[in-house]
């Protein structure tokens, strides 16, 4: 597979695509997410996050810098 | 309302900084995970790209988190840099960057497989599936997902039979290529092309998994065992940010002359 090869699979998954059904690894939302075109996917991630901004903590969470490593483990 | 993180990305093109958004974001942009809090980059090692993007923080009124000062010379020891900042639509945006993932060693290649549409530039698939074999048992799902859209779903055997996580997909791929597979050195795959039992083959790829993790594990305690008291000298600088307001730009030269100790814990 080369550069190029790779790039261009990259493009298309920026596309709108369908993921199969019996897909183990994928919920109905992110079948719903890879319908959309780029603009719908950033659209839908902006509304993810208000809506996660607006709900109430019910977990305590650890300040961010605690739970940081100096090498990140989410690169 | 555009992602926030996707405005920051072209923010940062703006300024005139080489990056490509990476991990959470990068598999929302290619339409396999619902969700992500925070936003990760890839930058180019260069002194432009780090004083571009501090620059655009800096506007934003962000923070450091405990991490790095942004600089390619805690970039190019495989450091990371963290910040945040709240908005005016009440979350706290998290940014992390670094110039080297893990797992990816071909650098240059990064850049020349990187994804580039419109105003957004995204890390390859191929590095993206690398840079997830993480820790965290939950990336194994983004892992898998990623080989069955782009290697299964685009025809690509390298990324199918790579990465595939589960029993089922995986002996798909081997049925479907059946000479690349026998080129693959997953045991998985190996005990597909000799008709294992299914047990095997799941046992194979538990193995493997675990030993990902692991690997990823070793990488982050090791640098923990040298960063020494950083953390704790981090702490108290961050301390006096906050008491004093201090510019982005104050924090970093604060920054440097502290993690000094990180490049020498590396040497």
């Amino acid at each position: 597979m080369t550069d190029r090869d790779i790039a261009a699979i990259g493009l298309r998954l920026l596309k709108p695509y369908r993921i199969p059904e019996e897909c183990p690894y994928l919920s109905e939302d992110q079948r719903e997410l890879s319908e959309l075109d780029l603009k719908g996917r950033s659209a839908w991630m902006a509304e993810w996050l208000l809506l996660a901004a607006q709900a109430p903590r019910t977990a305590k969470t650890a300040p961010s810098w605690e739970s940081q490593a100096v090498v990140s483990d989410d690169p | 309302m555009d992602n926030p993180y996707i405005e920051l990305h072209r923010e940062f093109r703006a300024a005139g900084a080489e990056v490509l958004l990476s991990s959470g974001q990068a598999c929302v942009v290619f339409g396999i995970a619902a969700f992500s809090k925070d936003g990760d980059w890839i930058v180019r090692e260069t002194e432009a790209t780090c004083a571009a993007i501090l620059d655009v923080l800096g506007r934003h009124g962000a923070q450091y988190r405990l991490g790095a000062p942004l600089h390619p010379a805690w970039l190019r020891v495989g450091l990371t840099s963290h910040f945040e900042f709240p908005t005016t639509s009440q979350f706290r945006m998290r940014t992390d960057f670094c110039s080297r993932p893990p797992r990816v060693p071909d650098i240059e290649g990064i850049w020349k497989r990187a994804v580039r549409i419109e105003d957004i530039d995204v890390v390859d698939v191929e590095s993206l599936v690398r840079l997830k074999q993480t820790r965290r048992l939950r990336d194994y799902s983004v892992v898998g997902a990623l080989a069955e859209v782009a290697g299964l779903g685009e025809n690509a055997p390298e990324l199918a039979l790579g990465y595939l996580q589960d029993y089922v997909l995986l002996a798909r791929a081997v049925q479907r290529w059946p000479h690349e597979a026998a080129a693959c050195d997953r045991e998985a795959v190996q005990l597909l092309l000799k008709h294992a039992p299914r047990r095997e083959v799941v046992a194979a790829l538990a193995i493997e998994q675990d030993a990902s993790m692991q690997a990823d594990q070793q990488r982050i305690d090791a640098w923990q065992e040298r960063i020494g008291d950083y953390a704790r000298d981090f702490a108290r600088l961050r301390a006096g940010w906050r008491r004093t307001a201090a510019p982005l730009a104050q924090q970093h030269r604060e920054l440097a002359a502290v993690a000094q100790q990180l490049l020498e814990a590396k040497s």
